[in-house]
């Protein structure tokens, strides 16, 4: 079963999901650094890989969160030092990504990004994303 | 303040029994080594250097790290090497989800990757850890971005692009040695 097949069968997009929903991304600190040709710091490609055990790239929906009139900075709670980025549902679907709903106990706004990513998609992830909470100090 | 610094080729490190008296291996421990009088002293010229001898050994959250070089070292190579041994000190789990610790085979790799490929005038690159245990230096500086990624000692890559061009390449380094070269060349200002 090819990584889309996969994807479509057990996670599949929610086109219920707006391309415009911000998916925001937590970011450890060996993961972004200043980028001089960009002249700002950012996040690294290494930041939009697959977990380890194979189980797609966590992120978070922001439009969870603003219904339930939170604050995303409850994502980075526990986490010092770790900064928040963002890209938007169409933007990761550009690059045959779905966006599946994975809510968590601790976390309503949880989902995962299902799709094949090659180091050239983690580049592009990586050049798009927008902070939403800046690294500390940055 | 010194451009070099001189490591005898009896080598530096961490005393393994000084090492495994603390609860681990701190970012500040190889700079405070290497900024011991007793095994640094300033070079007259910046030859490149051999690593002749490098030792990692982990016993839970401890390390220790050993490194015996032929020649001096560059500040840019001792900064590199700095990095790339801050992330053997990384836990299961450091990115918030199932991430695995850096493999000492690759910090290995990466360490005589950096001395083997870095100028006295290249930079320092970024040590960048990734989910599987690799890792990735990089550099995105004068309008070059490079990405070299070790996977394992074996599986070794690198990728390079000028911003504002379609010149770019994604190649393994074996075999691509002198590409690599010519990109390190670009960002080193020659």
């Amino acid at each position: 079963m090819s990584i889309l097949e996969d994807c479509a069968k057990n996670f599949p997009d929610d086109a219920t999901v707006p391309d415009s929903v911000a998916l925001l991304r937590r970011i450890p600190p060996k993961h972004f650094y200043l980028d001089h040709n960009l002249g700002r710091c950012r996040p690294s490609s290494a930041a939009f890989e697959d977990d380890e055990d194979g189980d797609p790239m966590s992120i978070y929906r922001k439009d969870v969160i603003d219904r339930e009139r939170g604050d995303v900075r409850r994502v980075l709670i526990g986490h010092p030092g770790y900064a928040l980025t963002t890209l938007t549902a169409g933007q990761v679907r550009s690059k045959s990504q779905t966006v599946f709903p994975a809510p968590l106990p601790e976390e309503s706004s949880h989902a995962k990004i299902c799709g094949p990513k090659p180091r050239s998609t983690r580049r592009w992830f990586s050049e798009q994303a927008v902070w939403a909470i800046p690294p500390p100090g940055k | 303040m010194a451009d070099a610094v001189t490591l005898p080729d009896t080598g530096y490190g961490l005393a393994e029994a000084a090492i495994l008296s603390q609860p681990g291996l701190s970012t500040a421990t190889l700079p405070d080594v290497l900024a011991r009088p007793a095994v640094v002293t300033e070079a007259a010229g910046p030859p490149a250097p051999t690593l002749r001898k490098v030792l990692i050994r982990k016993r839970g959250p401890e390390v220790s790290v050993e490194i015996q070089a032929s020649a001096p070292m560059p500040r840019p190579l001792l900064k590199g090497v700095e990095g790339v041994v801050d992330l053997l000190s990384l836990p299961a789990g450091w990115n918030s989800y199932s991430a695995k610790p850096i493999q000492p085979q690759n910090a290995i790799r990466a360490i005589r990757l950096l001395a083997e490929f870095l100028g006295s005038e290249t930079p320092s690159p970024a040590a960048v850890p990734t989910v599987r245990g690799g890792i990735q230096l990089e550099w995105h500086t004068k309008g070059v971005n490079l990405e070299i990624y070790i996977h394992s000692p074996e599986n070794v890559s690198f990728f390079a692009d000028r911003v504002g061009s379609d010149e770019a390449c994604e190649e393994p380094l074996a075999g691509h040695e002198q590409e690599l070269r010519s990109w390190l060349e670009r960002i080193s200002g020659k």
